[in-house]
């Protein structure tokens, strides 16, 4: 038998995630190598990051996830653009 | 924002007013576009000190109430732009905001074409309607200085970053074309998470990509004039 498509597995997540309403995320990174599934990119809050991490579990199968995303730091500004 | 993000931002915005006369905010308020998260949205950005104009983003559509969406954060004072305009008075000079969500296509040499298949047309007449709702409210503005807001990006520039083989589905050259059009000093938008901050239209538009994930903040600051 071949061995199932990694890829499929990442659009399959990468699925779940857009369209699961607990997540909603769309354009996170997902890698997979070997046993490894890995989530990066950035993401408004912490229980953003951890609502991603349960959304992934859910759909990895057997595959260990590593919830690497990170989370936006939401400051203000501290210089302003001129624009004319 | 979701539900459950209520009062994660606001500490961000609180002194907002001392820095800037007007705040913009280029869509995808919500995460999934329910009455209940613009809610959420409209306390968190209420009685700023300033006026809050925005768009609605693809995610503030997710549950096909963008109506209600738009109700809702207007019941709460912000100023919600679809096809339209609205010109402030600030700082002794009049600023005209022109919004619309606007919709994908691509930029030239690499559009979707108005050919084919219903749903393929479909697509590309939705891109050529969410131009023309730009162009709608540019014309109707009379002001010193104009900015047009949108969620799509109408320039390639400030998708750097994004895989290019994803640029059809976050922004459409027809609203540059739009832009280029009329006398805009300003372009703001948002959706693409992955881009990068500057960009200019073909006729040397400023294009300022405000999706938080790029501007690294809460919001970024840009001087026209004598407004912020």
């Amino acid at each position: 038998m071949p061995e199932h498509p990694k890829e499929h597995d990442v659009a399959a997540l990468q699925e779940a995630l857009a369209e699961d309403p607990e997540t909603a995320e769309l354009g996170l990174e997902v890698v997979v190598r070997g046993e490894d599934l890995y989530l990066t990119g950035l993401v408004a809050s912490l229980a953003r990051k951890e609502a991603v991490g349960r959304v992934a579990v859910r759909h990895a199968g057997h595959l260990r996830v590593h919830n690497d995303l990170r989370v936006e730091d939401p400051g203000a500004p501290r210089d302003a653009e001129e624009l004319s | 924002m979701g539900v459950q993000d209520a009062g994660a931002c606001r500490a961000a915005y609180e002194d907002i007013a001392d820095h800037a006369d007007v705040l913009l905010l280029a869509g995808d308020l919500t995460r999934l576009g329910t009455v209940e998260e613009a809610t959420t949205v409209g306390e968190e950005f209420r009685d700023l000190g300033l006026p809050v104009v925005a768009v609605l983003g693809n995610h503030d559509h997710q549950s096909d109430h963008p109506d209600e969406v738009a109700s809702v954060l207007a019941d709460r004072g912000m100023t919600v732009l679809e096809g339209s305009g609205v010109v402030l008075e600030l700082a002794g000079q009049t600023l005209g905001i022109a919004g619309a969500k606007g919709f994908g296509g691509g930029f030239v040499g690499r559009s979707a074409s108005n050919f084919g298949e219903p749903e393929m047309k479909a697509f590309v007449g939705t891109a050529i309607r969410a131009a023309d709702a730009l162009r709608v409210g540019i014309e109707g503005l009379a002001a010193d200085h104009k900015v047009a807001l949108t969620h799509y990006s109408p320039v390639a520039d400030t998708l750097a970053g994004e895989p290019p083989e994803i640029y059809a589905f976050l922004g459409s050259y027809l609203l540059a074309q739009v832009i280029d059009e009329h006398e805009v000093d300003l372009a703001v938008h948002g959706h693409a998470h992955h881009g990068t901050e500057h960009g200019r239209t073909d006729g040397g538009v400023p294009v300022r990509n405000v999706a938080r994930p790029v501007i690294g903040r809460a919001y970024a600051l840009y001087h026209l004039g004598s407004v912020s």
